[in-house]
C-alpha cells in the first residue's frame, strides 16, 4: 500500500472511530440516563444562577467552591457550563451537554498522544481509537453531568501537550500546565493528582527537560511557574472546612484507627482497583454509577488487560511506558484513599492508563495472531459483541432498572403542580430533591436567593450543617409531619412509602394525580387533604 | 536456579513454611475439610513437580483435578442451573425489547449460563479474594475469610513475574485449567482449594528469589 493510499485509509478508520465515539456519547442525552441525578441538577441550576445573577443558588458572588448540598462542588463545570445553558436552556441536555462533549472531544488527545508515545506500532492508535470510542466507562460518565469527565479531558490534554512540547513545539509545555492546573479546579481528586502527574512527567522526561533547557530557558521555567501559579490558590481552600469536606466525608484515616490498619484497607483498595473482577466484571456498586450487566470495560478485555500489563512489565525502561504505570499508582492513589469499594467515578482518570495498557496487550495480540483473516473476524466479532453489549446494558436495561437511582419523577411532578396556587408539600427524606425542583421549574434565582442569603452567605465557607427542609413559593420540601400535615389544606407529593394508599385512605387524602415509572410501578402520589373531613366536619367543595 | 534449589533442600524447609503460613489451610483444617487439605498439599507438591520435565505428573495432576472436581460437581449447583426467580428476571427483561424475536436474542439462558460462569471466573481471578477476604467488596451471605496474608503478595509478584520471564507456563496452565474447569461449578469457594497449589507455588518461588539475593539468609 502506497503511503497516500495509507493515509486515507488511517484517516478513514479515525473518522469512523470518531463519529462512533460521537453518537454514543449523544444519542438519546436527554433521556437516558432517565432522570436527573441530584448533583447534576445542582450544576445546571448553579450555572442558570450563575448566568443570570452572577451568583449561586444562596447569592454568593462568583464562588471559588459551590456549597451547593455541602459539598462544596468544584467550579470549573459550573462555569463552564453557563455557556450552554444560556444556549440550549436549563434542560437536562444543556447540562449534560459539556460532560459529553469533553467526553467525545477527548478522542483526540487520547489518540495523539497514544501517536506519540508509541511512534513506531502504526496500528495501535487506532486499535485505541475503536477502544475509547466504545468504551463503557468513558461512555458511561461521559453521559451525565459528571464533573470527572471534564477533569479527565483537560488531564489527557496536559498529558498530550506534555510530550508535544518536548519535541519541536516547546511552547506546548504552557498548554500543559494551563490543563492541568485548571483540571485541579474541575474535580476533587484531580487537586491531588495534577500536582503528582506534573511533576511525575517532569522526572520521567528529565533529560529531554535539560535539552530543552538549553534552548528555550524561559519558556520552561514559564510553564513551571505557570502551573504553580495556578495550581496553589486552590491549596489555600484545601485546608479550609469547605475544601476538606468532601474528603472528611470519605477517607479512611477517620474511620480506621491504627496505621496498621489504615495501610491494609489502602492496600485492599488499591487492589480492587485494579482486580479484573471490579474493571471487566462486576463494576461499581453504586447503582447511580454503574449499568446492569456490564462493568467499566467489557469482559473479553481481560485478555488483553493481563497481556498488557506484561508489555508493560517487559519494557520498563520505556519512558511512555514509565509515565503509564506510575499514572496507574498516581490516578488510583486519591480514590484509594476513600472507603467506597470500587468507585468508578473518583477513579475515573484510571481509565487512562488501564485502557492504555488494554490497547497494548490487544495490539501485541495482533502480533501474536499471524493468521490475517482470523485477526480481522475475530476484530470484528469483538466490536460487534461488545456494541451490543453496549446497547443491551446502556441502551435498554439501564434506563428501565435503574430510574430510582437516577430520581425519575421530579420533572413530572413540576409539571403537575407549575399551574398549582395552593400549598405544596413535596415529601423528601432522603434526596435533596429541593434542588430538582428548582430545576425543572427553572424557579427564579433571585428569588430563592432571597429566602437562603441572610442564612447561608455569613457562613458559607464553613461546611456547617446542611438543612433539610425548603420552600419554593408556595413549596415546600421536607419530610412529613403527620400530627400536623394531615389538618392543612394542602397537596402532598410523596412516594408509596411515605404514604401507603391505607394511611390515605384513613387520612381522607384525594389522589389527585400518579406517576409511573416506565415499566409501571408507583413512584409519587399527589394528594390532596382534607383536614374538615378529617375533623369530622363535612367537606366543602375544593377541585384542584 | 530452579534446579539447584531442589536439590539444595531449600525446598525441604521452605514449602512446609509457605504452607503453615497460610490462613488457607488453617481454615480447612478448622473447618474439618482434610479431604480438601491434603489434596492442596499434595497438589502443591506435584505443581512443583511438574515444572520439570516430568509430563507424566503433569498428566496425573490434570486427570485428578478434572475426577476430583467432577466427582463433587453437582448440575443442580452448577452455573448451569437457574432458579426460578431468574426465569421471572429473564422473561422480565425480554419484555424490554421491541419485539420477540430480539428480545429472546438479546436474553437468553445461555447469556445468563454465561453470566453466571463469569461471575464465578473473576472471582477466581480476584486478588482481593484471596489477599483482603474479598474486601471491600464482601458478598452478603458468605463469611469471607484472608486465604493468604498480604505479605505474600510482593512475595507471590515476584513468583508470578519471575516464571513469565523464565518462560515457565506450566503454573499458568494448571490454573488456568483449574479456573476454567471450576467457575462451571456452584460458588467458586467450594472449589477454590485447587487454585491453592498456583499461589503456593508462585509464594514459594518468590521466596526462594529473595533468599538468593541474601546467601546469608540460607
Amino acid at each position: 500500500m502506497n503511503m497516500r493510499r495509507r493515509k486515507i485509509f488511517l484517516f478513514f478508520f479515525f473518522f469512523i472511530a470518531f463519529i462512533l465515539a460521537l453518537v454514543l456519547r449523544f444519542y438519546k442525552l436527554e433521556s437516558i440516563p432517565l432522570g436527573l441525578d441530584v448533583d447534576e441538577a445542582a450544576i445546571g441550576y448553579n450555572a442558570y444562577s450563575i448566568l443570570l445573577t452572577g451568583k449561586d443558588e444562596y447569592g454568593q458572588d462568583y464562588p471559588l467552591l459551590f456549597r451547593s448540598f455541602g459539598d462544596y462542588k468544584m467550579p470549573v463545570y459550573i462555569y463552564f457550563s453557563s455557556p450552554f445553558v444560556a444556549f440550549f436552556g436549563l434542560n437536562i441536555f444543556s447540562v449534560r451537554f459539556l460532560s459529553a462533549f469533553a467526553g467525545t472531544a477527548m478522542f483526540i488527545p487520547f489518540v495523539l498522544f497514544l501517536r506519540e508515545l508509541f511512534k513506531e506500532r502504526k496500528w495501535l492508535p487506532i486499535i485505541g481509537a475503536f477502544l475509547y470510542a466504545i468504551s463503557p466507562w468513558s461512555v458511561f460518565f461521559s453521559r451525565g453531568a459528571f464533573e470527572s469527565s471534564l477533569a479527565i479531558f483537560l488531564l489527557m490534554l496536559g498529558m498530550y501537550f506534555f510530550l508535544l512540547g518536548l519535541g519541536k513545539n516547546t511552547s506546548a509545555l504552557i498548554l500543559s500546565s494551563s490543563a492541568l492546573a485548571i483540571s485541579s479546579y474541575t474535580y476533587h481528586p484531580q487537586r491531588i493528582i495534577a500536582p503528582m502527574l506534573f511533576t511525575m512527567m517532569i522526572l520521567v522526561y528529565r533529560d529531554q527537560l535539560k535539552s530543552k533547557w538549553r534552548d528555550s530557558q524561559k519558556l520552561v521555567i514559564f510553564s513551571f511557574l505557570l502551573f504553580f501559579i495556578l495550581w496553589v490558590p486552590q491549596l489555600f481552600f484545601s485546608f479550609s472546612d469547605a475544601g476538606s469536606t468532601r474528603f472528611q466525608q470519605l477517607n479512611i484515616f477517620s474511620r480506621i484507627g491504627s496505621p496498621g490498619k489504615i495501610f491494609y484497607e489502602f492496600l485492599a483498595q488499591l487492589s480492587a482497583y485494579l482486580s479484573p473482577r471490579n474493571l471487566f466484571f462486576e463494576g461499581d456498586p453504586e447503582p447511580q454509577n454503574s449499568v446492569p450487566e456490564l462493568s467499566v470495560f467489557f469482559s473479553w478485555m481481560v485478555v488483553p488487560y493481563f497481556l498488557g500489563l506484561w508489555v508493560l512489565l517487559k519494557n520498563l525502561k520505556n519512558k511512555g511506558i514509565k509515565v503509564i504505570a506510575f499514572s496507574i499508582l498516581i490516578f488510583s492513589f486519591p480514590a484509594s484513599l476513600t472507603s467506597d469499594p470500587f468507585s468508578s467515578l473518583r477513579a475515573q482518570s484510571l481509565s487512562i492508563p488501564l485502557l492504555i495498557i488494554i490497547v497494548l496487550g490487544a495490539d501485541q495480540l495482533c502480533l501474536m495472531i499471524r493468521e490475517k483473516r482470523v485477526l480481522i473476524l475475530g476484530a470484528i466479532f469483538l466490536f460487534l459483541s461488545s456494541l451490543f453489549s453496549l446497547y443491551r446494558s446502556y441502551f435498554v436495561l439501564f434506563p428501565r432498572e435503574r430510574y430510582e437511582a437516577w430520581s425519575y419523577g421530579y420533572q413530572k411532578i413540576t409539571e403537575n403542580i407549575r399551574e398549582y396556587r395552593g400549598k405544596v408539600l413535596v415529601s423528601s427524606v432522603v434526596q435533596p430533591s429541593y434542588i430538582q425542583l428548582l430545576f425543572f421549574l427553572k424557579y427564579d434565582p433571585i428569588q430563592f436567593q432571597k429566602t437562603y442569603s441572610g442564612e447561608v452567605l455569613p457562613n458559607y465557607y464553613d461546611a456547617d450543617r446542611w438543612r433539610e427542609d425548603f420552600s419554593i413559593g408556595n413549596i415546600g420540601i421536607r419530610a412529613l409531619n403527620w400530627e400536623e400535615d394531615i389538618y392543612r389544606e394542602q397537596l402532598i407529593i410523596a412516594n408509596s412509602i411515605a404514604i401507603s394508599d391505607g394511611q390515605a385512605k384513613e387520612h381522607r387524602f384525594e389522589k389527585v394525580f400518579t406517576i409511573y415509572s416506565p415499566e409501571g410501578k408507583v413512584l409519587f402520589n399527589g394528594f390532596k387533604t382534607n383536614p374538615d373531613q378529617k375533623r369530622g366536619v363535612p367537606s366543602r367543595a375544593g377541585e384542584l | 536456579m530452579l534446579e539447584k534449589a531442589k536439590t539444595d533442600g531449600f525446598v525441604l524447609l521452605c514449602f512446609p513454611f509457605v504452607l503453615f503460613a497460610s490462613s488457607w489451610m488453617w481454615q480447612l483444617y478448622l473447618s474439618g475439610q482434610y479431604f480438601e487439605l491434603i489434596v492442596s498439599v499434595a497438589f502443591s507438591i506435584f505443581l512443583y513437580f511438574a515444572l520439570g520435565k516430568t509430563k507424566a505428573i503433569a498428566i496425573f495432576l490434570y486427570i485428578s483435578t478434572f475426577i476430583i472436581f467432577f466427582s463433587n460437581f453437582q448440575i443442580s449447583k452448577s452455573v448451569f442451573y437457574l432458579e426460578e426467580l431468574d426465569i421471572y428476571n429473564l422473561n422480565i427483561r425480554r419484555s424490554y425489547y421491541s419485539g420477540d424475536l430480539v428480545g429472546r436474542f438479546a436474553e437468553n439462558k445461555p447469556l445468563k449460563f454465561l453470566t453466571n460462569y463469569k461471575q464465578n471466573f473473576f472471582q477466581g481471578i480476584d486478588p482481593n479474594f484471596y489477599f483482603f477476604a474479598n474486601h471491600p467488596r464482601e458478598r452478603g451471605g458468605i463469611s469471607e475469610f484472608e486465604k493468604l496474608s498480604p505479605i505474600f503478595i510482593p512475595l507471590f509478584l515476584i513468583g508470578v513475574i519471575d516464571y513469565l520471564r523464565r518462560r515457565i507456563y506450566q503454573p499458568f496452565y494448571y490454573s488456568l485449567f483449574t479456573l476454567s474447569l471450576i467457575s462451571t461449578g456452584g460458588m467458586i469457594d467450594n472449589f477454590s482449594y485447587l487454585l491453592f497449589p498456583f499461589f503456593a507455588l508462585s509464594i514459594y518461588h518468590g521466596i526462594y528469589l529473595l533468599c538468593m539475593k541474601f546467601p546469608g539468609i540460607r
